[in-house]
């Protein structure tokens, strides 16, 4: 009886697949909208237009001739990040810091002989199957110390669904040793589900099963409470704005110093947000956007 | 609301039209689909050349029973033979003394089915015969089942077996193995076993023989293996007494206690199917042609098989194209309701259609081996840093290497006849191969194996419905059923509940 009293507590309560894409992809977004989530460089363009706080861009290069002249700019910089602008997944994304002169990615050292072949890979379309791509080289933000106090490798990051500009639900994806400094879900990373009126963490979830501690470091994760939550919500919130896109998944980071800053949007952001929360998309828009709860907007 | 009204109301009608097309054609036609999909029209042609002197000609017609239905025609003969019905067979017999040149045309129609009988393993050889049945445990001309030959061999197959299952299994099996012999010469039971040599006639009396000397009532049986052709050839079987039903046995085609469905059955019992007077000239063809029953030529829109049969377009075609949407349609099922993933909505289809071609079995190891290759080549080609489209060039070239080394392998083994056409399967799954590629890029080879398994499970599952009989002759007889699949693919495409999977990944959402 009880596993019946749950199965349809998850059907009354959980947005799947069919429902997120009938019902809140598609009558929120249009089509042609959606490359200005898709491509980060577009989606920096508008970020940087209306003012909202994001990684720096050092410069941006979508021909191999123009390789070797920005680079000469950029080089000054002494940690740089390296990404293609329509990769998925953090795939084809290059970290480099900068000791006496000598490149170094992670502890290995690179010459820029390897930077310039990688820069030429993402050009190539080696990361968006075949069509040519743009490189992005950005600020490097330093995750804040609330993050590397539970774990101190990788780059933690929020994401954030908001549906027609009220952020629905919150979850920050941890990296662990499993998921090689990725915070993705699919590859061994945590996501854990927030309280988004205190910002308070939730248990994490691995893929498998909850849980109340880093399964790598230990540290407690339940109950601790996101610094400037309310500014990462604010932001959230600006960014949904100055996009023509009504339900969207907002990816944030808090770095060290500059605190908030918006890394991407997703125009199909995943349903495991569920999962991590133990609250079903549905009760959501109930509890927070009481107004949208009749979701028949397809037709 | 009112847009979802709408597309129901639309979705509804596009399935609800042709069904009732469907029926209307169902009623105004006197047809039947789900029958076998081809009658047979037999034709008997006798030619008798001049004589001087009486003649007499005699065969057999055939008798409907439960497993055929026979309809005679009109006999177009100067000469009408008479029927009559001899040992529970039916004859029929020319008399003339026209010394003119003559011919016999005796036209019937034959719906057939297979039968596949099962032998109750519980029944003993002690068991004695009842009475009736006596007659056929007498030895005959060509049955020596009395000659010191045979019950020699029939004992020593029958040897601590005390089943007729296991005894007719034994003797069954010893008559199928004997070598074949492509002769119509009659041969009895006795040379049979001496040559360890023999066509039908021979390996059916041998059989027979075995039976009766252990004391097991047995009989030939004769009759025509329709197919469309004109022929000669007559065919003989064995029919073995257990229980109270007279079971078949074609140990010449390895038809053990089964009839297949365009077996005619004319007599029962050692006889000629000609007998004739000496005294003349005379030649007979046995003339068959195969007719199509699933015929519904009333109020069709178009009528297929009706193309197929004037056009001369090839039938394997047109049925490839239409059952794609219905492929298609059950892929997108298993995506959206079940929430199995698969690449893409064609492929799977496309794939089941390979297996078409290559055999099921061939066809997963061809499947499976490409993907294979594809995976283990990938990672020192990402490790190298080739670029996308010459990566996948490369995976090209691995893949067609890999196809030719299998193709020679199953060749080899026997398992891939060779005049297979294996072109279509292999480009197919050559496209599979870069789809698989792809996805290894974009989500690692864990994730791409598990889009392989599913895939593969959602192809089988596909080919054995594509592959059913009934469902190709539906869908070639009923063509409109596509617009229906239309309508279907509608409500689909509005259904907004969780797929069956997502109940389990979502389980955990109510964990407290």
């Amino acid at each position: 009886m009880k596993i019946i009293e749950r199965i349809r507590t998850v059907a009354n309560s959980v947005v799947g697949m069919n429902q997120r894409n009938l019902e809140l992809i598609y009558p929120n977004n249009h089509r042609e909208d959606y490359k200005l989530a898709d491509d980060k460089y577009l989606a920096k363009g508008i970020m940087e237009d209306n003012c909202i706080a994001c990684p720096k861009t050092f410069g941006t290069i979508d021909q191999i001739g123009r390789i070797a002249e920005v680079w000469e700019v950029v080089k000054e910089w002494n940690r740089l990040v390296i990404k293609p602008a329509k990769g998925a997944g953090g795939k084809g994304i290059l970290i480099l810091r900068k000791e006496n002169k000598q490149w170094f990615k992670g502890q290995t050292p690179i010459d820029e002989e390897q930077i310039f072949a990688h820069i030429a890979n993402i050009i190539f379309g080696i990361y968006s199957f075949g069509d040519s791509d743009r490189v992005l080289i950005e600020e490097y933000v330093q995750p804040h110390h609330f993050f590397t106090d539970i774990y101190p490798a990788g780059v933690p990051d929020f994401r954030i669904i908001l549906l027609k500009g009220i952020p629905l639900m919150a979850m920050l994806r941890l990296p662990t040793s499993a998921s090689d400094g990725k915070a993705n879900l699919h590859q061994g990373g945590l996501g854990i589900g927030i309280d988004i009126e205190t910002g308070m963490l939730k248990e994490a979830y691995d893929g498998k099963q909850h849980l109340k501690n880093h399964p790598d470091s230990g540290s407690v994760i339940t109950g601790k409470r996101v610094p400037f939550w309310s500014r990462v919500m604010e932001l959230s919130i600006e960014t949904a704005a100055c996009f023509p896109l009504d339900y969207l998944g907002v990816d944030l980071v808090i770095d060290q110093v500059k605190g908030p800053m918006i890394m991407e949007v997703n125009v199909r952001p995943g349903l495991a947000i569920q999962i991590a929360n133990k609250q079903g998309l549905k009760e959501a828009i109930v509890e927070y956007a009481p107004q949208f709860t009749n979701l028949q907007y397809a037709s | 609301m009112k847009g979802i009204t709408t597309s129901r109301i639309i979705a509804t009608s596009m399935i609800m039209i042709p069904l009732v097309l469907i029926i209307v054609r169902l009623w105004s036609n006197q047809h039947h689909v789900f029958e076998p999909g081809h009658q047979y029209d037999v034709n008997y042609q006798f030619e008798i050349g001049k004589s001087d002197d009486e003649y007499q000609i005699k065969t057999y017609l055939p008798l409907s029973n439960e497993r055929q239905r026979v309809s005679l025609k009109n006999q177009n003969n100067s000469n009408r033979g008479t029927i009559m019905i001899r040992n529970g067979n039916k004859v029929i017999e020319w008399k003339s003394s026209n010394s003119n040149e003559d011919s016999i045309d005796v036209n019937f129609e034959f719906i057939g089915e297979a039968r596949q009988y099962e032998i109750d393993p519980a029944i003993r050889l002690d068991e004695l015969p009842r009475e009736e049945l006596k007659s056929f445990l007498r030895p005959t001309e060509y049955i020596q089942s009395d000659d010191s030959i045979i019950i020699t061999k029939a004992q020593q197959l029958a040897s601590d077996k005390a089943t007729i299952k296991e005894i007719v299994g034994s003797f069954y099996e010893y008559v199928f193995n004997m070598p074949s012999a492509q002769t119509s010469a009659l041969t009895d039971a006795v040379t049979a076993l001496h040559l360890n040599r023999a066509s039908c006639n021979g390996k059916s009396r041998l059989l027979v023989a075995f039976c009766r000397s252990v004391g097991i009532p047995a009989r030939v049986a004769g009759g025509l293996i329709l197919e469309e052709t004109s022929k000669k050839t007559s065919h003989l079987w064995a029919e073995i007494s257990i229980g109270d039903h007279w079971v078949p046995f074609d140990a010449l085609n390895g038809h053990f206690a089964e009839i297949p469905a365009n077996y005619l059955e004319l007599y029962k019992g050692d006889q000629f199917l000609i007998t004739r007077s000496k005294n003349i000239a005379f030649d007979y063809t046995y003339v068959i042609d195969k007719t199509r029953i699933n015929h519904f030529p009333n109020f069709a829109l178009f009528d297929i098989w009706e193309i197929i049969d004037e056009a001369a377009i090839p039938a394997e075609m047109i049925k490839i194209l239409l059952l794609l949407p219905l492929g298609a349609f059950l892929v997108s099922v298993f995506n959206n309701i079940i929430g199995i993933k698969t690449y893409g909505l064609f492929l799977p289809v496309l794939i089941s259609f390979a297996f078409f071609n290559a055999g099921v079995i061939p066809g997963v190891i061809l499947f499976s081996v490409m993907i294979a290759v594809v995976a283990a080549i990938n990672y020192p080609l990402e490790k190298g840093g080739i670029q996308y489209n010459s990566k996948i060039a490369i995976m090209l070239i691995a893949v067609v290497v890999t196809a030719l080394a299998v193709i020679n392998l199953l060749h080899k083994t026997q398992w891939l006849n060779a005049s297979i056409p294996l072109f279509f399967p292999i480009i197919i799954l050559t496209i599979v191969s870069e789809r698989f590629a792809r996805k290894t890029e974009e989500e690692g080879v864990g994730q791409a194996l598990n889009l392989y398994l599913s895939t593969l499970l959602v192809t089988l599952v596909i080919y054995y419905i594509l592959s059913a009989e009934t469902i190709q002759n539906f869908i070639m007889t009923f063509p409109e059923i596509i617009c229906s699949l239309a309508g279907l693919n509608i409500l689909l495409g509005k259904w907004i509940g969780l797929r069956v999977t997502e109940y389990y990944r979502f389980y955990k959402v109510t964990s407290k």
